[in-house]
């Protein structure tokens, strides 16, 4: 189903909404004190209020001549000069005979259908050549049919007057009906909860029956115009009132207790009408003026669904206050940085001076670093190059070893030769000798002394082969004595 | 001529817009170029202030270390172990004479020459080490085989380091009659001397 009531829209601007500014945004900006020139231009009267911070200024009525499109830039100008009016933003409700409003009955269609429907039924309805512009509002939904309410308006109309606007300098805010004024006043009506409210105004000669719901939303809207004089006016206004609360009755059973009526003492009264409605007529509850309907007109959202004004028109003051608000912020960045860049600067010239030292002491750390290090390199080479040359690394044990050697030697035995060589892994030996006795005791002392040897404090390894030496030896008498050689070999470790 | 197209200036709008957008850029180019300059001088002088609790914290450490490393006793270890070092062929010559004159108290003839072609490498810089060979004969004592030990025994209390490569003693059947000895002397490297 479709949601758009509250959405306006346009097949000629089809991204019409306005509504692509924020919520939030807009009600910050509605809630911000207008000044504002709302002007009215029906039937070629214009009328002008100027509203200043939401204070209402100068009105003013051009008088004489007939505004056209074609004077409509002069008659604007002169407005702002008579009213001295001293903002930019405009508020036009406008009356034409060329426009359009038709209140059509469709079955309920999603909005990618509804808006080329919309769109066929405007070029089917629009009263002259050129391109059409348009809004529309979903009014009564009730027994599965929706009634649209459509406004349409010439393209080049509502072009003349943006550029008009455009050359004056002002912004245009609202471009609406007439009937927009009677339509938000709906909801400044008291009614019961459940109830419907039905208002009659007659505004430029122009009567119209709006009729709403208890919230104020208004779901019907009639145009009569006092065009048939064989009808009293009252009798006939009173007739189509009767058949606008039948037929929304029927339709929605809603009912209405009374009907408003804004008095227009001059032209219809309310006891003209009376006699014809069965609903009692409550008069306004003031009496307004033109500059109070002026006033409503100024104060009209902006997202009206009948307001004309192009998006691109509607968004460019936002657009612009947020240049505004960009470039600020980039303004105050840039001073923010320049500022916090020269206290920097400044910070650091001061102690330019401090900075220096601490370069040189760091410097002078470096360098006293190296020194101690090398320092410490030094001592280290030093000491251990005097450890290597005081301590010893080898015993020197070949004087000891002889001592025990000839403490140890059996009685028998003569030695001819002790070699002790060093070497990587200790010591090799040799041991040349001769026994005087027979070759069993011969074998007997030399195992004794190898046994000594191998025992001793020196541990000695000694090759086995002395035994075979000996044993392969034949005796070589000496002074009557046997003679037997050896040579004992091993190692010491 | 058709190539020569005329020269279309761009409307004041635009011009504008253009000087305000280079300008922006020009502006913000020089404010972000001054915050960088300025950003890199404050990490600079951080990075200054870290090194310089960094070095004096590692100088503190090496000087305590050296303290603690007793470079006074260096000079003792150093002179120690310089005594044992034999400071040229004088001193070699010198230290071979006192050996012999202890020899002869225990009537040994001692005679000594150096081994040129038998030169070790030295393992330790600023040291040579000499080989030599040490020949000892008794001269008639009966106790040879003592004398010599008690010889060795002065010969490694000489001093000098003294490497003892190898040890023979000879006999001839009644009594120890020649001892000759291996050794290598440390001496103190002195690029003047030429073995």
């Amino acid at each position: 189903m479709i949601d758009t009531l509250q959405q306006p829209s346009s097949f000629a601007d089809a991204q019409t909404s306005m509504l692509e500014i924020p919520p939030i945004l807009q009600k910050t900006l509605l809630k911000k004190k207008q000044t504002i020139l709302s002007v009215s231009l029906s039937n070629g009267r214009l009328k002008a209020l100027s509203i200043v911070k939401n204070t209402i200024g100068q009105s003013w009525e051009r008088p004489g001549r007939l505004v056209s499109l074609d004077t409509l830039r002069e008659a604007l100008e002169e407005a702002i000069h008579q009213t001295q009016f001293p903002g930019t933003h405009l508020a036009m409700l406008v009356d034409h005979p060329q426009f359009a409003t038709r209140t059509i009955q469709i079955p309920p269609m999603l909005l990618t259908d509804l808006l080329p429907f919309l769109e066929r039924k405007v070029q089917q309805e629009k009263p002259w050549e050129g391109p059409a512009a348009w809004r529309y509002r979903i009014g009564l939904e009730a027994r599965g049919k929706l009634h649209i309410h459509l406004d349409i308006w010439p393209q080049d109309y509502i072009d003349t007057i943006v550029h008009i606007c455009q050359e004056l300098g002002v912004s245009l805010r609202q471009l609406a009906p007439l009937s927009a004024l009677s339509e938000s006043q709906l909801s400044t009506l008291p009614v019961e909860p459940g109830k419907g409210s039905i208002l009659i105004t007659m505004l430029e000669g122009k009567i119209m029956i709006v009729a709403g719901k208890d919230d104020g939303t208004p779901i019907w809207t009639r145009h009569l115009f006092p065009a048939q004089d064989w009808v009293p006016l009252g009798e006939r206004v009173g007739n189509e009132v009767n058949r606008t609360i039948m037929f929304i009755t029927q339709q929605t059973n809603v009912k209405f207790p009374c009907i408003w009526f804004w008095d227009d003492e001059e032209r219809l009264t309310a006891g003209e009408i009376q006699p014809h409605v069965n609903t009692p007529l409550v008069p306004f509850p003031f009496k307004p003026d033109w500059n109070y309907w002026l006033w409503v007109g100024a104060m009209l959202p902006v997202n009206l669904p009948s307001n004309f004004t192009p998006t691109q028109i509607l968004q460019a003051p936002l657009r612009n206050t947020l240049t505004k608000t960009f470039v600020a912020m980039l303004a105050a960045f840039i001073l923010f940085g320049v500022g916090t860049t020269s206290v920097i600067e400044g910070y650091l010239a001061k102690h330019r001076t401090a900075m220096q030292t601490m370069t040189d002491q760091v410097t002078a750390l470096q360098q006293d670093q190296a020194q101690w290090e090398s320092r410490l390199m030094s001592l280290d080479t030093k000491r251990q190059w005097a450890q290597s040359v005081s301590e010893t690394t080898t015993p020197e044990i070949e004087g000891p070893f002889l001592s025990y050697l000839g403490s140890i030697i059996p009685t028998q035995v003569i030695l001819r030769k002790v070699f002790i060589e060093r070497t990587q892994d200790g010591w090799n030996l040799e041991l040349d000798g001769t026994t005087t006795t027979n070759l069993a005791a011969t074998l007997l002392v030399v195992d004794q002394f190898v046994q000594q040897l191998a025992d001793g404090p020196y541990h000695l390894s000694l090759h086995e082969d002395w035994r075979d030496q000996l044993l392969t030896q034949t005796a070589t008498p000496t002074n009557d004595r046997p003679l037997y050689r050896f040579t004992l070999k091993g190692t010491m470790t | 001529m058709k190539w020569l197209r005329p020269l279309e200036w761009p409307n004041p709008q635009q011009l504008k817009s253009t000087g305000l957008v280079v300008l922006l850029i020009g502006t913000l180019s020089i404010v972000g170029w001054v915050s960088l300059d300025k950003l890199f001088t404050i990490q600079k002088r951080q990075s200054l202030t870290q090194d310089t609790i960094g070095l004096e914290q590692q100088v503190s450490e090496l000087r305590s270390q050296y303290l603690q490393a007793h470079p006074d006793a260096l000079d003792t270890h150093l002179q120690l172990a310089e005594q044992r070092l034999l400071h040229n062929f004088t001193h070699l010559a010198q230290w071979a004479q006192g050996l012999q004159a202890d020899g002869k108290q225990w009537d040994l003839l001692m005679q000594y020459r150096i081994l040129n072609t038998d030169r070790t490498a030295s393992p330790i810089q600023g040291v040579t080490l000499v080989p030599l060979e040490i020949q000892v004969n008794s001269q008639g004592t009966p106790k040879a085989y003592r004398s010599y030990l008690q010889f060795i025994k002065a010969l490694t209390r000489s001093g000098p380091r003294v490497d003892i490569q190898n040890v023979t003693v000879m006999g001839d059947g009644q009594q120890a009659t020649h001892l000759t000895i291996g050794l290598s002397v440390w001496m103190k490297t002195n690029d003047s001397v030429e073995l």
